[in-house]
């Protein structure tokens, strides 16, 4: 079937003819040949016929093209099927790539005046002689394809196991996460010969089942990629492949729609809607609507607690999410967790371990408390976390500590309820076949027979803070007091001497992550950073009262109040560069768009006062 | 509750039709602090430049005052010390954070001393943050930001002291004003559960508290201090949609409950406020006008309390704080702390020190 044509798809189809005729080695003819749309269609149908049936009787077999030369795509055959090219897949055509023709014809996309191509007609020159010769596509794919364009991969190979789900992968790594430099990462992605394959199948899942069995991919294999994709996926698979929008559109799709419409149709972080909407999915898309309706929503989210309030209104925040790209798939309590610099190595920490996790609300203490401290027991630097549960041992007549997080993490080593569990065995007060459970004290009903007998621990969770955990232990409802907590959690974030700054966590971080840093000093470092290293983020610490000075007011010289920070991402308006910030007073999901001489002034009014000047602002990459 | 939305909305009326003020330029320049010592060792010069507090890596804060110096406090390494005073300049106020790099939080509890002005023996007063002299330097109060307690100790005499609990919810991370009007009347500024702010009075016979003025949202902060006779008061936006500031003043010989609060200054723009008050004037940041941005930019003004005269200080600089080092109006620009001069920086080849202060 033959797409209707307008005058502009004509036009832009001009240059792929001509791509075509150079490779068939006839573009002198080029113009001549495609004078009349009309004219052009009747013949390419008679001359495609024609040639068809003629070279049939010849197919060539790949030993026949051993010592070949000049072996070229024969024009009708290839006209054939730049013409029936589907708009949608015009993208994925590079005039000045070979290369990217070659995957389309192989691709099992492409089609002809017969149907899907599953031959081609070549010629070429063998023993002085001029011939011309049909070959099938695997042929096609092994002596011409591979040895010019190795990246192009035969048809054969997409439907095997892994291809699709790795290719996918690799694919979205190149996601645009810069504005500046996204046309030219979304034409990386066109260029790509996966990118035509996987729309290939993608295209294939979107059609109705009951038509599976029409395709050449296996039904099971349909449906295995269909139930590996996320609405996230399906978002940028739909962008991709579905539509014609070139990169302009793809771009602006990305970096100006509205976030909170974007996440309502499925294109976007669900793992948000939860933190400004509430659990109950029922009100999702209502909330969404009134999150892009109603700017101020966002200013004191009923579930978005222990942070800094106000947040940015929903407006300014579709703006920076648009332009961030920091892992924040976890729960997390800033306030609670109280020393800032905790809050910010464990992000540092979970963006680079590229950390997703399912954990629930209730863990937004104890998750990342559990980053920070795993990270720092496994590089040797245990003395970061101070907090610790004691016990009076009367062997050793000395108190006994464990190190803990406080609240509970499932099957967490270090977890409070799992850390007094030890204890009490150890005391031999429980046997080591029974445990302590955590229960909200809001929860705990001792009336209720299953807190008769067993071991309880009371307390607030998910509400207490770290140097303020107030807990009761229970056992068979009798109080027992013989554990005593050790809140101490003092660290350097960044070095503050220099016999100490091999333990600084930032240079912990960088170093036992095999990270680079390079220090971020002016803006225009900045943006080359991002544009360098668009997946990759910026971590300092600076003046609060700099930062934020609606919040926080200055009243003394040298006043500074220090406040880790993350920068993902900029966007540049009204001639002002706005730096996508969380300061670790605010939210995982709640950034804010802090203007960089803000920024920049914060950080060196902190460098000032620092005892060893040490610029705190750095790209991590 | 209805009490405060009557308060709320007579403000409100009064807010649009109470004042009239006419605007004037008087340009003030940023200057390097010329001092002896790298600047960001000073904690506190005095403004005859007669005595300088500062600080070494190693811990210490010394006392620098004819031609010898001499130690203050001795802690351990990288303990960062701030000094400030009052107009009254009796005492001072030195905080010190022992865990500067080690412990970020705006709620870290500080250590709170006294010590005589230009002296060298501290008087521990607590562990909190915010503090403030007042009355002559005959009392001080602090916040404890652990359980959201407003403490006034009297540092004279009998040495009285009274604790006003707040509302402000923690995650507001809220920083409270405070004036005492004398020993029987504090004003301070809280929030409500629901994050709108209030100012409060509080009378410590009567442990009672009471709204004087609260803001019609949340999304606002209130701000006080002190100018003669006059309680300053304002409210501004910390959000940038349906911004309302305003700056009041009431009298506080003509309005014994402080109720009467009349306003100086209003509008409907995005101002910063961040309000400082010195010299009969209240210096504030206003948005600057008429710029369709994402976020806006700031100049400093200030209305005269005598003229109600508005004036404008600072163009196309991006200031955001004010403060005063002993009658000096100080600033802080690209990170490096500024003097601000009604004289440009080439005519001004050395700081002079004034007996009235920088304006």
């Amino acid at each position: 079937m033959l797409h209707k044509f307008s005058q502009n798809q004509w036009n832009s189809l001009r240059k792929f003819l001509v791509l075509g005729l150079c490779l068939i080695g006839t573009a002198e003819n080029c113009f001549g040949f495609v004078n009349e749309l009309n004219i052009l269609l009747k013949a390419e149908r008679n001359r495609f016929f024609e040639k068809n049936n003629f070279l049939n009787y010849s197919p060539a077999l790949k030993k026949d093209l051993e010592n070949a030369s000049n072996i070229k795509l024969d024009e009708d055959f290839l006209i054939s099927t730049i013409l029936r090219l589907d708009p949608k897949h015009r993208k994925f055509l590079k005039p000045n790539d070979p290369c990217s023709i070659y995957a389309y014809l192989v691709s099992g996309q492409a089609q002809n005046a017969l149907g899907e191509v599953k031959s081609l007609a070549i010629n070429y020159q063998k023993d002085g002689s001029l011939k011309s010769s049909i070959i099938s596509i695997n042929d096609f794919h092994e002596t011409i394809v591979k040895p010019q364009c190795p990246q192009v991969i035969p048809f054969s190979d997409i439907e095997k196991k892994q291809y699709f789900q790795t290719q996918l992968t690799k694919v979205k790594e190149m996601i645009p996460t810069e504005p500046t430099s996204c046309e030219n990462d979304f034409q990386k992605i066109l260029s790509s010969p996966h990118a035509i394959n996987l729309c290939h199948v993608y295209e294939q899942t979107k059609k109705p089942k009951a038509n599976f069995s029409t395709f050449r991919f296996k039904t099971s294999y349909l449906n295995r990629i269909k139930k590996l994709l996320n609405k996230q996926d399906q978002f940028f698979m739909n962008n991709l492949c579905l539509s014609q929008k070139d990169s302009k559109a793809f771009c602006k799709d990305i970096f100006e729609a509205n976030y909170w419409q974007k996440i309502a149709q499925g294109k976007h972080s669900p793992h948000i809607t939860p933190i400004y909407c509430g659990a109950n999915s029922k009100n999702t898309k209502n909330c969404l609507n009134k999150l892009s309706d109603n700017p101020k929503a966002c200013q004191y989210p009923q579930y978005l607690s222990s942070s800094l309030v106000p947040a940015m209104n929903c407006d300014h925040l579709s703006l920076a999410f648009n332009h961030s790209h920091l892992k924040t798939n976890y729960p997390e309590c800033p306030l609670q967790i109280e020393n800032m610099g905790i809050v910010a190595a464990s992000r540092l920490i979970t963006h680079i371990k590229k950390g997703e996790h399912e954990v629930k609300p209730e863990y937004c203490v104890s998750y990342p408390l559990s980053q920070f401290v795993d990270f720092n027991f496994e590089f040797g630097n245990a003395l970061a976390w101070d907090y610790q549960l004691c016990y009076f041992d009367k062997i050793e007549q000395a108190d006994k500590c464990f190190p803990s997080i406080i609240g509970s993490l499932d099957k967490y080593e270090y977890s409070q309820d799992l850390v007094i569990t030890k204890i009490l065995q150890k005391n031999g007060i429980i046997s080591d076949s029974q445990s302590c459970t955590a229960v909200d004290e809001d929860v705990y009903n001792p009336n209720l027979l299953k807190y008769k007998s067993g071991c309880y621990i009371l307390g607030q969770l998910g509400r207490c803070s770290l140097t303020q955990c107030q807990f009761k232990v229970l056992y068979n409802e009798k109080e027992l007091n013989i554990i005593k907590t050790k809140p101490a959690q003092n660290f350097d974030y960044i070095s503050s001497t220099r016999d100490y700054r091999n333990f600084s966590q930032v240079k912990l971080i960088t170093e036992q992550l095999k990270k680079s840093s390079s220090e971020i000093r002016n803006l225009s470092v900045l943006k080359n950073f991002f544009k360098n290293h668009p997946k990759d983020i910026i971590h300092g610490v600076g003046c609060l009262q700099s930062i934020l000075p609606q919040h926080f007011q200055m009243n003394s010289l040298n006043q500074c109040e220090p406040i880790p920070f993350i920068i993902d991402g900029h966007v540049d308006k009204d001639g002002t560069s706005y730096l996508v910030t969380r300061t670790s007073l605010d939210h995982l999901h709640a950034p804010r768009l802090i203007p960089w001489q803000r920024v920049y002034s914060a950080v060196k009014t902190l460098h000032d006062l620092h005892p060893q000047k040490a610029w705190s602002m750095n790209g991590l990459y | 509750m209805v009490c405060i939305k009557l308060i709320s909305s007579f403000l409100l009326i009064t807010l649009v039709s109470g004042f009239q003020t006419k605007l004037k330029a008087q340009r003030l320049y940023t200057h390097p602090l010329k001092t002896k010592q790298a600047v960001e060792n000073i904690r506190f010069i005095s403004r005859d430049s007669r005595f300088t507090y500062f600080q070494k890596n190693s811990g210490e804060l010394s006392l620098s005052a004819n031609f010898s110096t001499r130690p203050v406090f001795k802690d351990s390494s990288n303990t960062q010390y701030l000094v400030s005073g009052s107009n009254a300049r009796q005492k001072l106020i030195v905080t010190k954070d022992q865990n500067f790099y080690s412990f970020f939080s705006p709620q870290k509890m500080l250590d709170i001393y006294v010590i005589s002005f230009g002296g060298r023996d501290a008087t521990f007063v607590g562990k909190g943050r915010y503090p403030k002299l007042h009355l002559n330097d005959t009392w001080i109060s602090y916040y404890s930001s652990d359980n959201q307690v407003l403490h006034f100790k009297e540092l004279v005499a009998d040495k009285r002291a009274y604790k006003v609990a707040l509302t402000a919810p923690a995650q507001a991370f809220h920083m409270p004003f405070v004036e005492m009007i004398n020993d029987r009347l504090f004003v301070y500024t809280d929030l409500t559960p629901e994050f709108i702010p209030q100012t409060k009075t509080y009378y410590p016979q009567t442990k009672q508290s009471e709204i004087i003025y609260q803001s019609l949202n949340n999304g606002q902060k209130h701000n006080l201090c002190r100018l003669g006779d006059s309680l300053i008061v304002s409210d501004f936006s910390k959000t940038l949609i349906d911004p309302v500031s305003s700056i009041m003043r009431v009298s506080i010989q003509g309005s014994p409950t402080l109720k009467n609060l009349k306003a100086i200054y209003t509008s409907d723009q995005a101002d910063l406020g961040n309000i400082h008050c010195l010299d009969n004037k209240v210096f504030f940041f206003k948005q600057r006008n008429n710029q369709e941005r994402l976020m806006p930019l700031y100049d400093l003004y200030s209305i005269d309390l005598s003229t109600l005269m508005l004036k404008q200080h600072s163009y196309n600089q991006n200031l955001s704080q004010v403060f005063d080092m002993d009658g000096r109006l100080m600033s802080i620009l690209s990170g490096e702390f500024v003097e601000l001069l009604p004289t440009a920086p080439k005519a001004v080849q050395k700081y002079q020190g004034s007996s009235k202060g920088a304006l």
